[in-house]
């Protein structure tokens, strides 16, 4: 049991090392939002790029139309396929050095969160295409007989639903970005992982990890929690919710 | 002048090798409330889907006030708002509450205030009786209220012509009533109206034309007591004769 202890539950060998595990943990997290919030944009862009139509009939119309759509079905299937690693590592190690250097200049901390933020935009991409297409034909009819563009009745009619349906996935995907943020140890960002692995490493003992995990959980159980409320109240207000059937 | 009036000219409509309009040609005069009957899949709701554009023709014009909506270059939108459109299933947002729902499209499309959106959903919601239900979600509402602020959500754009899609099939038969009733106090204030529709009754009463569709083909049109009374064609006898 006191090996166990030693090994896991080590107070007093962690405290010296508690400041820089916050300190990492607060990176985790930053990267975690930053990613979170270029993935739910461009996720969405992406969703609507994959029904992009065009009302003109003319050719080049019709095929800029459907470009736009192979670029988005292609981006999605690309960055769904590659492991997060592979990526962070690529845009980290390689395209600042190709001769039209991409992301040149930017520090680790940034690479990794525009990496990651590709990365789950192709997952959010679906997240969003799911919703949107959940939502019942007659609604979009409803809002163009009222006279609303297209554009319109995608904003304040489609979206807002659409969204609302796809909460609990998204939450999902976010938690799952928030643990993805461990890969950016690779390229020596120190966030929460990275410190706790070297902290082992000096200390030969593993109660860092512990506690980077407990950072962890201290994180995420309370945000599903809320998140799970939020969820319920705004379902109840339009008047869903869960039903019973004795 | 041709507000509210509504034209089609030799209109068809396929769904892949199926026709389902074959040849239409209809005239709503300013202020006529014309009464479409007809047995299922004859195109009914189709030809109404059709003069909104809702559906696009495969051939043939329609023009809403004058203005050709199946023009290449036609101005789409603002010609759909001319034309409001009342659902078998009402349609309302459900994130919207009942104001939001009429107030949306004025706010969105006629670019007018917050204040001046509300005012003028007020005053529809007032109008067909629902006043008090302004800040309730739709799923709150029962299936004639809800079809209510349909009516008043389509009124709100100041429409030329309504365009009624079995507003009532979808309804318990003690909420018809309700329903009917602004339909039929619409007009008499001079709105045109195309109501494609099962109940003979307001066909009767409220209607000041009725045409009777078969296989994509207007069969039969003219007085509504006359033709529901004395139907010139068999197809429209024998169908009359299982409905009424």
């Amino acid at each position: 049991m006191d090996v166990l202890r030693d090994q896991y539950f080590n107070w007093d060998i962690t405290r010296p090392y508690l400041g820089d595990l916050l300190r990492g943990f607060w990176i985790t997290i930053q990267i975690t939002f930053l990613a979170q919030i270029m993935a739910m944009s461009l996720g969405l862009a992406i969703a609507l790029m994959r029904r992009f139509r065009v009302r003109s009939t003319t050719r080049p119309a019709r095929f800029g139309a459907g470009v736009v759509r192979w670029v988005a079905i292609a981006y999605t299937d690309v960055f769904r396929g590659l492991p997060s690693l592979l990526v962070i590592v690529l845009f980290y190690g390689s395209f600042p050095y190709l001769p039209v250097p991409i992301l040149p200049g930017l520090t680790g901390f940034q690479i990794a969160f525009v990496a990651l933020g590709v990365v789950y935009a192709a997952y959010l991409a679906e997240v969003y295409r799911a919703g949107i297409e959940s939502i019942e034909r007659g609604q979009i009819e409803a809002a163009r007989s009222l006279g609303m563009s297209a554009f319109a009745s995608t904003r304040y009619v489609v979206l807002p639903q659409a969204i609302r349906r796809v909460l609990p996935p998204l939450m999902n995907d976010f938690i799952a970005l928030s643990k993805d943020v461990a890969l950016a140890g690779v390229i020596a960002v120190p966030e929460v992982v990275l410190v706790a692995k070297d902290a082992q490493s000096v200390q030969f003992n593993s109660s860092f990890l512990i506690a980077a995990g407990i950072f962890y959980l201290i994180f995420t159980l309370p945000a599903i929690r809320l998140f799970d409320r939020y969820v319920d109240r705004e379902r109840r207000r339009v008047g869903g919710g869960e039903v019973v059937i004795p | 002048m041709s507000a509210g009036e509504v034209r089609v000219e030799g209109l068809h409509k396929s769904f892949g090798d199926h026709e389902v309009l074959c040849g239409i040609d209809l005239h709503v005069a300013p202020g006529e409330v014309v009464c479409v009957i007809g047995p299922s899949g004859s195109g009914k709701s189709t030809l109404l889907r059709c003069i909104n554009l809702l559906e696009v023709p495969t051939e043939g014009k329609v023009f809403i006030c004058g203005d050709e909506i199946t023009a290449a270059k036609a101005a789409t939108n603002a010609l759909r708002a001319k034309a409001g459109m009342v659902f078998q299933s009402f349609n309302l947002f459900p994130h919207k509450t009942v104001i939001e729902n009429i107030a949306l499209a004025p706010r969105q499309v006629g670019h007018i205030s917050k204040a001046e959106a509300r005012d003028r959903a007020m005053a529809l919601l007032t109008r067909v009786g629902l006043a008090e239900k302004a800040d309730a979600h739709p799923t709150r509402l029962s299936g004639g209220q809800q079809q209510r602020v349909a009516i008043a959500r389509a009124l709100a754009m100041e429409p030329e012509v309504m365009l009624f899609d079995e507003a009532t099939s979808a309804l318990d038969p003690e909420l018809v009533c309700e329903v009917l009733d602004v339909m039929t106090e619409l007009a008499e204030g001079g709105m045109t109206m195309i109501v494609v529709t099962h109940e003979m009754g307001f066909a009767r009463e409220v209607g000041k034309r009725l045409v009777f569709m078969d296989g994509g083909k207007i069969v039969e049109t003219g007085d509504p007591t006359q033709i529901l009374a004395n139907p010139a064609h068999e197809r429209t006898k024998q169908f009359l004769a299982r409905v009424l």
